[in-house]
């Protein structure tokens, strides 16, 4: 079996010698009944399903794997392990770097990967197609050939979790992407931006004000949770500072640590970080959040003038988002003018319902996650190409 | 809830009707007063049985009866995503209930709120028109429970009696503003807000000596009750859907065993927050009431 013109052999990479492929296709059909004895050789139907899905039938493919018992599944993880391991032990090359290089294991992954997606959709386990999708994709990052799929399968994966709001393994699936590919900005704004939605979560439970209204016991508790929050923005500031460390072009890096930065309540560093995005001229979106950020941050500090300013700034490129209009008129209500604060209020339920396009801060929360099915998608392609 | 969810509950949201918009008009100091002894109201109480403070100085009251201020009620409704089900039908039986409740002449209007906050039906009289718009909510989406009941005040903050039922089941995880910049407001705003939580109460524990332990506040559930109480109102927990119409019902009968004071602070008040004070004089019983009230430029 192929992966669709990307064979690749683990020790010289995709392409090459297609001629030697085919003449070890044909021993291997030749050796078939010996080699289905081997440890390290699939079986016929498991060979047969991932065909299916390759050649485009997913849904069918996907049907039909997630009936598979756990038991028949683990016999195929342990021959492809043991392929994998053979194919990565030569020296050159030998029979088991041409049956990996020939194993479709794109779209094998991307199988395992539909079929977790699939259980999770009818409220079942993932656990077993997500353990195995792991260890594919752990096989794939040693292959030169497939490193690249495993590194956007990783990011891919651990940002659809985070979009569905499964935190902690979003979390875990970016930790294990980084692993193998500590240089993926993608991967350090999953970590770095779930890291900073838990801690608005569990801001709540840290408040000032429920600090002052509690008895001693949860001040204590509450005192825990401020720590935890703060536990969480120093680990989105490790993240997103490796990010941009890596990226410096990446505006979504540097904005989210301007935002984090602020939340840990060190306002220089948020206003230096926030003014350096604009500079960079980034996409409306961006540039939106960057002048509603700083529109905060004079607010805080008092300026309430310069705030106004921040807000018209992000409404002149977004004029019916809400986020912005609810910041301007909490500053007019500021100023005095309660009019004015109600008015922006006017306009900004005005323009309800009226939106094509999110409003950039709804959207902000979810990081990465944003369009990772399209991501998802072309991985599907690639797999079945 | 996920990013593509909010997309879609934006593009799926094009065809809103044209939103209303609400009068403008600041005067008076009305205090609403909600007095308890225990869990029962106290009923039968004069002007001269309360003593009011305007920044220390006390103020002559006089007591306005209930019947004859008009109320403004605005329903704040969560139509977030994790309301859809058994939830959303109770929510909408209940929202029925407390409007069909309403006196004739008190208008009510219905904002609900998701990520985004909207006007469903601007102050009207009309109950038909009302419970068509409470009938008609479609649940999708996040939360934005402080943006809602921020604009919720500044659309209900008027003259005379303004009430605003705010209602969620879940954590705000959506709202520019934060739970602090929305209590300033609640500070000084005029608008009394009852908010109805739907928080599974949690089960006690006990001390080493077998002593009950009151389970600790849930965190939302405590942000509400403080946001509430700043205006003189309460936070009233519904263990289940089902509860949601006996929460929304009860407010609307602690609303007629409430005591409305009115004083005229003079022309030469200061304009800006000031801190108000009602105590009882010869009567027992606790008393809920704002704690600050803001005063504009005279007109």
């Amino acid at each position: 079996m192929a992966d669709g013109g990307r064979l690749s052999n683990p020790r010289t990479g995709p392409g090459g010698r297609r001629s030697k492929h085919l003449a070890a296709l044909l021993l291997l059909a030749l050796a078939a009944p010996a080699l289905a004895q081997r440890p390290d050789a699939l079986s016929p139907a498991y060979e047969a399903v991932v065909r299916r899905y390759q050649s485009g039938d997913r849904e069918g493919a996907v049907a039909e794997m997630s009936g598979w018992p756990e038991h028949r599944l683990r016999d195929e993880m342990t021959a492809l392990r043991a392929l994998s391991q053979g194919a990565f032990a030569c020296p050159y090359r030998c029979s088991a770097a041409d049956r990996w290089a020939m194993t479709p294991v794109r779209a094998a992954l991307m199988l395992h990967s539909d079929c977790a997606q699939r259980a999770r959709a009818h409220g079942q386990s993932a656990r077993l197609h997500e353990s195995v999708a792991f260890e594919l994709a752990g096989f794939m990052k040693d292959d030169p050939g497939h490193r690249a799929f495993a590194r956007r399968w990783y990011e891919a994966t651990s940002a659809l979790a985070q979009g569905e709001a499964r935190w902690g393994e979003a979390l875990d699936w970016a930790d294990r992407g980084l692993l193998a590919f500590p240089d993926s900005v993608d991967l350090l704004l999953v970590r770095g931006s779930i890291e900073e939605a838990l801690a608005a979560q569990a801001a709540p439970r840290a408040s000032e004000d429920a600090l002052l209204d509690a008895g001693a016991r949860e001040s204590r508790s509450q005192l825990l949770h401020a720590q935890e929050v703060r536990g969480h923005l120093e680990s989105a500031r490790r993240a997103l500072r490796s990010a941009v460390t890596t990226d410096p072009s990446r505006a979504e890096a540097h904005l989210r640590l301007g935002r984090v930065a602020w939340r840990l309540g060190e306002a220089a560093e948020a206003r230096s970080v926030l003014v350096d995005v604009l500079a960079r001229k980034p996409d409306p979106a961006t540039a939106f959040l960057a002048h509603l950020f700083l529109g905060r941050l004079d607010e805080d500090e008092g300026r309430l003038d310069a705030a106004s300013r921040s807000y018209e700034a992000a409404l002149a490129l977004d004029a019916h988002a809400q986020s912005a209009r609810m910041a301007l008129s909490h500053v007019r209500l500021r100023t005095g003018d309660a009019a004015a604060a109600r008015r922006e209020v006017e306009t900004a339920v005005a323009s309800a319902g009226r939106r094509r396009q999110p409003d950039p801060f709804w959207l902000y929360p979810w990081g990465p996650s944003v369009g990772v099915e399209d991501r998802l998608e072309a991985l599907r392609r690639e797999a079945s190409s | 809830m996920s990013a593509a969810a909010i997309a879609l509950a934006a593009a799926g949201a094009l065809q809103a009707p044209p939103p209303p918009t609400f009068a403008v008009d600041v005067e008076g100091v009305y205090v609403d007063v909600f007095v308890t002894d225990g869990n029962r109201p106290v009923v039968g109480l004069t002007a001269s049985d309360f003593e009011l403070r305007d920044d220390g100085a006390r103020q002559p009251v006089e007591l306005v009866a209930v019947e004859s201020l008009p109320m403004n009620t605005l329903l704040v409704l969560d139509t977030s995503g994790s309301v859809a089900g058994e939830k959303l039908v109770q929510l909408q039986a209940a929202a029925r209930a407390l409007l069909k409740g309403l006196r004739p002449d008190d208008e009510a209007s219905l904002v609900t709120f998701n990520q985004e906050v909207r006007v469903r039906v601007a102050p009207t009289a009309d109950r038909t028109r009302l419970d068509r718009g409470v009938n008609g909510i479609l649940p999708g989406g996040a939360t934005a429970l402080l943006d809602a009941l921020y604009a919720g005040t500044l659309l209900a903050w008027g003259p005379g009696r303004s009430l605003l039922v705010l209602f969620t089941d879940g954590e705000d995880n959506m709202s520019w503003l934060e739970a602090e910049d929305v209590r300033r407001v609640l500070l000084q705003s005029n608008v009394l807000v009852q908010a109805v939580g739907i928080v599974p109460a949690a089960d006690p524990t006990r001390y080493p000596n077998g002593a009950v332990r009151p389970p600790p506040e849930d965190p939302h559930a405590r942000t509400l009750r403080q946001l509430a109480e700043v205006t003189g109102g309460q936070y009233w927990p519904a263990a289940a859907p089902g509860q949601l119409a006996g929460a929304f019902l009860a407010i609307l009968e602690a609303m007629k065993t409430r005591y409305v004071l009115r004083f005229d602070p003079g022309r030469s008040r200061r304009e800006g927050l000031h801190a108000v004070e009602v105590k009882l004089v010869h009567r027992k019983g606790k008393v809920h009431c704002r704690k600050a009230y803001f005063a504009g430029p005279s007109r």
